[in-house]
């Protein structure tokens, strides 16, 4: 659906990265944790286009949604200067969720989130938390210290959280990926499930890694989108599918996929 | 919606108002159900459709532009045979017209499409899109030359019944010419304009962003064009107008009309919002309402006569 929604709390809470979170019970009540919405940035034709962003946060009881976004180019600038009461034309929820209805309340997840990837890991957290798993662990990842995402976005859903930054400014020195074979080896717990967004070079490995180990992992995608609702053919990537290489639209097959339909061009 | 008469008719087909989607932006006709019934529209365009299944270019496909976007999809689409057992088929609840948009790389493949097609009780005409690398010709697009368009036209005219809308390409010296070479060719009515062709360079790696190096430009940026465009093809045939190219708004849509489309089709503005041609339906019942206008006919091509 398309609402206009208002603006009940935005915020910086990193270095350019805002928390944005929007009154819109329609969408909170429908919502499930991978899927976006697609935000119009300002009212010009200038960017033109929306904005694609996942959801962070669904609170259906008080009927929000909240996304956390970083400031990248100029629709994002146009956004963070939106203020608290304004409201926001927005599409949602698009595309498809984490599937984890078959997941046993006797599993461990590990959600691995890198940088700007890491915001749905936080609505997935509390699913899989008020399915009853018992083990959910956040590897959350950033660039540094100063763009790491607040830790109690993770924490307050019961999940542990275990940081990496690449220049070591906070937590361990490495990549996010690095963190996973310790997380899903051995322990009390059954077989551990993944799921990973982020850049395409942490997909790539966590992805490979749970292959060849035989573990059980979805990947949220990202891509340039345009209509976001599967009429324009724009946002597509490869997937193996039915023994055939085919390309399908991020925004409405996506963007979850299983790490193991994923083909990634090099 | 009374007193206002807003349908039209384009080559015998019957729209009740003059709205309809441009090819390629609106899939095929139910991504966009979820925010409102695809029966308040005039017609339904479908993307375009070849013999064979077409997997399109490589990702980036779209890029956005100053109030535009170039776009790159490469005609992907399911192929003749999933359209007449898959696409069809669901399209049941559509009651409004439906016009097929079909392309190829010979004129053999127009042929052959036209034919199959006119078999299908749900299409009410058909689109053909000339703006294809025509393999024969070394890959100059069909569009762009009178012999061909004219070739290509009669090949069609003589494979089907079904109303023939020939959809011009924009790159071209004489756009009149073009048109009339259609017209000639059988064609029933025309729409235009098809994207421009543009292109986008990556400074950091100095080479074009695009697999396919050229792609083609539409939405806002393009209106101008496509409004001078339709203008001087109103006056140089005869035949029904289909007017696209940047169209957002029932002003957008009024200009169109004015200079001389009697249908007129949202694209690129879908993307943005995905309400706008009922917004446009309604702003255009307005228009008539404020402006005692009793029968939109009566603007179409007023800007010339
Ligand atoms: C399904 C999905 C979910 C997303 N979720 C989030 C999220 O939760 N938080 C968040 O901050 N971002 C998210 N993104 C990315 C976000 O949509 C882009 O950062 C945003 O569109 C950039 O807009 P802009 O106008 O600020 O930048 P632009 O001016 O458009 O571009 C600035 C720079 O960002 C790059 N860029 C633009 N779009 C994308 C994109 N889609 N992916 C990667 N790089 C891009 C451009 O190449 C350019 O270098 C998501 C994208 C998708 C497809
Ligand atoms: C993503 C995209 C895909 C398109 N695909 C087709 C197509 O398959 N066949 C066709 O005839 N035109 C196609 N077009 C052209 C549009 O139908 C239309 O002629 C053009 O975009 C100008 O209108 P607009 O500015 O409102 O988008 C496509 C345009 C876009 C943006």
């Amino acid at each position: 659906m398309q609402v206009h929604a208002p603006i009940i709390e935005h915020r910086r809470i990193a270095d350019d990265i805002f928390l944005l979170t929007l009154s819109v019970p329609d969408i909170a009540g429908s919502a499930e944790p991978g899927q976006f919405i697609h935000i119009k940035c300002g009212s010009s034709f200038d960017p033109l286009l929306r904005r694609p962003f996942s959801l962070s946060m669904i609170d259906k009881e008080a009927g929000n949604i909240s996304v956390i976004y970083e400031v990248r180019g100029r629709g994002t600038k146009i956004l963070s200067t939106c203020p608290v009461g304004q409201t926001l034309d927005i599409m949602g929820p698009l595309g498809s969720s984490f599937s984890i209805s078959h997941i046993s309340p006797q599993s461990g997840a590990v959600l691995v989130g890198g940088g700007i990837g890491a915001p749905p890991m936080a609505s997935l957290a509390q699913a899989l938390i008020g399915k009853g798993l018992k083990r959910v662990t956040v590897l959350l990842g950033a660039a540094s210290k100063e763009k790491l995402l607040p830790e109690e976005i993770f924490t307050r859903t019961g999940a542990e959280v275990l940081i990496a930054t690449d220049d070591g400014s906070a937590g361990y020195q490495g990549f996010v990926t690095e963190l996973l074979p310790s997380q899903v080896s051995g322990g009390e717990v059954g077989t551990p499930v993944v799921f990973a967004c982020g850049p395409e070079g942490m997909l790539k490995a966590v992805g490979s890694f749970c292959l060849s180990n035989g573990i059980p992992c979805q990947l949220s995608l990202e891509s340039v989108m345009a209509c976001g609702v599967g009429a324009c053919q724009g946002c597509v990537c490869r997937v193996l599918r039915r023994g055939s290489v085919e390309y399908v639209r991020v925004c409405t097959e996506g963007p979850v996929f299983d790490a193991g339909e994923v083909i990634w061009d090099d | 919606m009374t007193e206002v008469n807003l349908a039209v008719d384009v080559a015998g087909i019957t729209m009740d108002n003059p709205v309809t989607t441009a090819s390629g932006t609106y899939g095929f006709g139910l991504d966009y159900s979820r925010y409102y019934d695809v029966n308040l529209l005039g017609a339904l365009t479908l993307k375009s459709i070849t013999l064979e299944k077409r997997e399109g270019n490589p990702p980036p496909r779209i890029i956005e532009t100053p109030a535009g976007i170039l776009n790159s999809i490469g005609l992907a689409n399911p192929g003749l045979d999933r359209f007449l057992t898959e696409v069809i088929p669901s399209l049941e609840a559509v009651k409004i017209p439906v016009l097929a948009s079909i392309a190829g790389d010979t004129i053999g493949d127009y042929a052959l499409l036209a034919e199959k097609l006119s078999q299908e009780p749900k299409i009410a005409g058909l689109e053909v899109n000339i703006s294809c690398p025509n393999v024969k010709k070394g890959g100059l697009e069909f569009g762009v030359d009178t012999v061909q368009v004219k070739k290509l036209v009669q090949a069609v005219r003589s494979s089907t019944d079904l109303p023939l809308i020939i959809k011009l390409s924009p790159n071209v010296t004489d756009i009149t010419a073009i048109a009339r070479s259609a017209v000639e060719g059988g064609a029933d009515a025309l729409a235009l304009i098809n994207t421009l062709q543009g292109m986008k360079i990556d400074i950091q790696t100095r080479k074009p962003c695009m697999a396919n190096k050229v792609a083609g430009l539409a939405g806002p940026a393009v209106k101008p064009i496509g409004v001078r465009m339709v203008w001087q093809v109103a006056q140089a045939v005869n035949v029904p107008i289909i007017g696209m190219g940047g169209i957002c708004t029932a002003e957008d849509a009024l200009e169109y009309i004015m200079a001389g489309a009697t249908s007129v089709a949202v694209g690129t503005f879908n993307f943005v919002n995905p309400m706008a041609p009922v917004e446009i339906i309604q702003g255009l019942y307005d228009y008539c309402i404020k402006n005692g206008i009793k029968d939109i006919n009566e603007l179409v091509g007023c800007s010339f006569k």
